[in-house]
């Protein structure tokens, strides 16, 4: 990967395509640009100069180098079929500044899709391996491969479902519970706050991803939470838990007793 | 610990937790989720430090048995349908029986029963 500055992008770009047309002058190239910016790529103009049909795709969603489910479909659909069109069909794959997450998980995902691979993991990691992982974390600030696992996961689910990807679903997400608090203030506990960005469901046409949900920060729903507290009321659940079953044990015991007692005045022996 | 969304979500979805300094001011990222609806079959979304994504070198301000849960359900009016179903489903049976042998239910069948109360009144 190299990061090439604005003057030297164009030649750059082109010293590739006319590179690329001398060593495989009779094949058809398709690329596939990923990028932060909403309007037409720089790349699609050369490009399109050279004959190479250039689709634009964004290079992440809400801030998560991931796309949505839809677009990964039409993406990975359109690649097979031109890939499945003739040999001499390539497929090239560009990224801009900071969207390598998006293009690895892209190629991770066609990888998987095309059936090539089959362990989601390891496609991963051998994607990701391809560039440094210092220059990964200069990029996105956090580790977004766990969501992408999951997005992967979602792919090779293709062979199992009948109908792929399945219909949309409608969803309350009625909380969110965790069993153990993450150190985060150095006084060993954090105060949370709650975001969520998605299409809005109640206008179906319009899919463009909002902010759903926010916890105001000025409201007495913002609280601390401490390691300790946490940990102290999960000890004291489990002791009721604890008491409450010996206590039962204790009454069964005696209740055998009692019983065990009135069979012998019974029978008379 | 529990806390409340109630949020009705649609397709992809990102659910970011952050956390807030003192000044209720300055935030940072705690965790983030990206999952799409339709590929969740199950009432919850169990997920350990491994499963969400975080900062880089975040990962030793989750304890080891770090868990986070994320309830779900479909839509109220499904979930209700499914809680009650049931319920119609007996109502339906009750009304549909009563309405095919609603004369007679009330009437005793028993030939016993009329010619013992026969003999009784008679003899």
């Amino acid at each position: 990967m190299k990061e090439v500055d604005g003057d030297h992008f164009e030649a750059h770009i082109r010293g590739i395509a006319a590179d690329l047309l001398e060593n495989f002058h009779d094949y058809s190239f398709m690329i596939a640009n990923f990028g932060t910016k909403e309007e037409e790529s720089p790349i699609y103009h050369i490009l399109s100069e050279y004959g190479m049909t250039v689709l634009d795709y964004p290079g992440h969603y809400e801030g998560c180098p991931l796309l949505t489910m839809e677009m990964i479909h039409c993406i990975l659909k359109s690649s097979e079929s031109w890939l499945s069109l003739g040999q001499h069909n390539l497929l090239l794959m560009h990224c801009e500044r900071g969207s390598w997450p998006v293009l690895a998980f892209m190629l991770a995902a066609l990888l998987i899709y095309l059936g090539h691979y089959s362990d989601e993991q390891k496609t991963l990691d051998m994607v990701y391996k391809q560039s440094s992982l210092e220059l990964l974390e200069m990029f996105a600030p956090l580790n977004s491969m766990p969501s992408q696992m999951r997005y992967l996961r979602y792919i090779s689910t293709r062979n199992v479902m009948p109908e792929w990807p399945p219909a949309d679903r409608a969803l309350t997400l009625d909380c969110v519970i965790l069993r153990m608090v993450p150190n985060f203030h150095g006084q060993g506990g954090f105060r949370p706050i709650f975001r969520i960005y998605g299409p809005d469901p109640l206008m179906p046409p319009d899919q463009t991803p909002k902010v759903l949900f926010s916890t105001p920060t000025k409201s007495n729903l913002v609280r601390f939470y401490s390691q300790v507290i946490v940990f102290y009321r999960v000890i004291r659940c489990s002791a009721f838990k604890l008491l409450a079953t010996a206590l039962s044990c204790i009454i069964v015991f005696h209740v055998i007793n009692l019983l065990k007692y009135k069979i012998r005045i019974f029978f008379r022996f | 610990m529990k806390i409340d969304l109630h949020c009705h979500v649609q397709g992809d979805v990102v659910l970011e937790c952050i956390n807030l300094y003192e000044d209720l001011d300055r935030e940072e990222m705690v965790c983030r989720i990206m999952f799409n609806t339709a590929f969740i079959r199950s009432n919850i979304l169990m997920l350990n430090r491994d499963h969400v994504d975080m900062l880089w070198n975040a990962k030793d301000q989750f304890p080891k048995d770090f868990r986070f849960e994320v309830s779900v359900y479909a839509k109220w009016r499904t979930r209700l349908f499914l809680q009650y179903m049931d319920f119609y489903m007996q109502l339906l049976l009750m009304v549909g029986y009563l309405f095919r042998y609603g004369r007679s239910y009330f009437t005793c069948h028993n030939r016993a029963c009329y010619s013992s109360r026969e003999t009784r009144t008679w003899g």
